[in-house]
């Protein structure tokens, strides 16, 4: 009985999930673009769903940030400006350093040698002008030191900021941009060998500090064109 | 069972029916009167505080959100359960966020802010001599806000509610661990004192080391009982 409960459970949050990935991922690409409106009816017949679910993944998108809810207009797409990709960028930055300082404390001579090797490949990407695989790389070897921490939730909390981002997100290729991102990545490698938390979680805030940069540009960028 | 005076007390200190009926479910649930996997029949209740079923579920919907039950579709409201390992990373989290919070908002704290501070510091401490730990948790909660409220970082203080949330979930296990308050509002006071010198780094450290040792407590607790299982 109990644990059928909990797979009922388990399926009805799945549907939710199931409609909020959705959405999300429509959101990221600009199938729907920031300011615009989408209502739960629409939603609901386009894919034959009850209201519910529907309304239940505004609302999750909206506390991830995503959108909007106007009580009895439906939902808009939040749009981004300066000060949110500030607010964005320093939390990102406080809890990537806490899991670089903690990884620090537990980090394996085995892991060291996966994380050094997501280096190289980043290096050799970002020479070969591979932004897809540039992408990658840096992606995973971010990710690997938030699962160094072994806190999912911490992991979850960044990867669902960095998300919002993606909207935008993209390599500048400046030459003195990556330069400055491999030393930052081999800095924080260097501290995390050292096991040297506070210098992990310190190179850790540095190297946000230039992705919060890089992103502000390309965000003055886009704003620039649409005038 | 449910049969306490909600109506007349909401009344009383006017808070709306939903909330108030959203605290006595929670209460139930934070002392163990109500555990996980149990069912909450919206019916039954409405019939016990006689009262429509209107704002019971909106209460239902608001626990819901905060994650004490879950809400299945034709089949009802169950509390939902929790575990001690999640709430360990929650406060992890928290004691980064809370932390950040406490410097950013450093700069802006007014005389008139530490001044707060301190009353709320003496009141708890009142609250811990005699015993009122329920009132504790709740002076508590506001002193953190007084600076929580003043990071400028409008996100920040979104994601700490998030956590919060999740965290009101450990109040039964906080009350059976007094010890801890007295610890805390040691520490208060030296935060007060750090705002008061306006060193925002030591204040950042504070706040950090502190949360941070609840989390270990936490952590600690969670591991035992998996132990005794």
């Amino acid at each position: 009985m109990h644990k059928n409960i909990s797979e009922i459970i388990a399926s009805h949050r799945t549907l939710r999930e199931k409609v909020a990935a959705l959405l999300r991922e429509a959101i990221i690409q600009q199938k729907i673009k920031p300011g615009e409106r989408i209502t739960e009816l629409e939603i609901a017949s386009r894919y034959g769903l009850s209201r519910t679910p529907i309304r239940e993944a505004f609302r999750q998108l909206e506390s991830e940030g995503f959108l909007k809810i106007v009580p009895r207009k439906g939902a808009i797409v939040a749009e981004l400006n300066e000060k949110d990709i500030q607010d964005f960028y320093e939390i990102k930055a406080v809890l990537e350093g806490y899991a670089a300082r903690i990884a620090a404390e537990k980090i394996t001579d085995a892991e060291i040698v996966q994380l050094e090797r997501l280096n190289r490949k980043m290096k050799e990407c970002a020479a070969k002008m591979d932004v897809a695989g540039l992408t990658k790389n840096h992606n995973e070897f971010h990710n690997f030191i938030l699962e160094l921490c072994g806190n999912d939730k911490i992991t979850a909390v960044v990867s669902n900021l960095v998300q919002q981002f993606l909207r935008f997100r993209f390599f500048v290729s400046s030459s003195s941009c990556l330069n400055k991102m491999h030393s930052d990545h081999d800095k924080i490698v260097a501290a995390l060998k050292e096991h040297d938390g506070a210098m992990a979680e310190k190179c850790m805030i540095a190297n946000a500090k230039l992705g919060r940069e890089v992103l502000m540009k390309e965000f003055l960028s886009v704003q620039e064109d649409k005038r | 069972m449910m049969k306490i005076d909600v109506l007349e007390s909401s009344i009383a200190d006017h808070q709306p029916l939903p909330d108030k009926i959203a605290n006595f479910i929670r209460e139930t649930i934070i002392v163990g009167k109500l555990k996980p996997g149990e069912k909450i029949s919206e019916a039954k209740l409405a019939e016990e505080l006689r009262i429509s079923r209107t704002p019971i579920r909106e209460a239902i919907r608001m626990l819901e959100s905060e994650g004490f039950v879950s809400i299945i579709p034709r089949r009802g409201t169950v509390v939902s359960d929790f575990s001690f390992d999640d709430l360990y990373e929650y406060f992890q989290i928290k004691a980064c966020l809370e932390a950040f919070s406490a410097f950013l908002a450093e700069p802006h704290m007014t005389e008139r802010d530490i001044n707060r501070l301190r009353r709320l510091n003496e009141e708890e401490k009142a609250a811990i001599a005699s015993h009122d730990f329920v009132k504790y948790m709740r002076i508590h909660e506001d002193l953190h806000q007084v600076f929580l409220a003043k990071s400028g970082n409008e996100k920040l203080k979104k994601l700490n509610d998030q956590m919060m949330v999740h965290i009101k979930r450990l109040q039964g296990f906080f009350l059976q661990q007094p010890e801890l308050f007295s610890h805390c509002a040691k520490i208060h006071g030296d935060v007060i004192d750090a705002f008061h010198q306006h060193d925002g780094t030591r204040v950042r450290q504070l706040v950090e080391k502190n949360i941070l040792h609840i989390a270990q407590q936490i952590h600690l607790h969670g591991k035992s009982l998996k132990e005794n299982a």
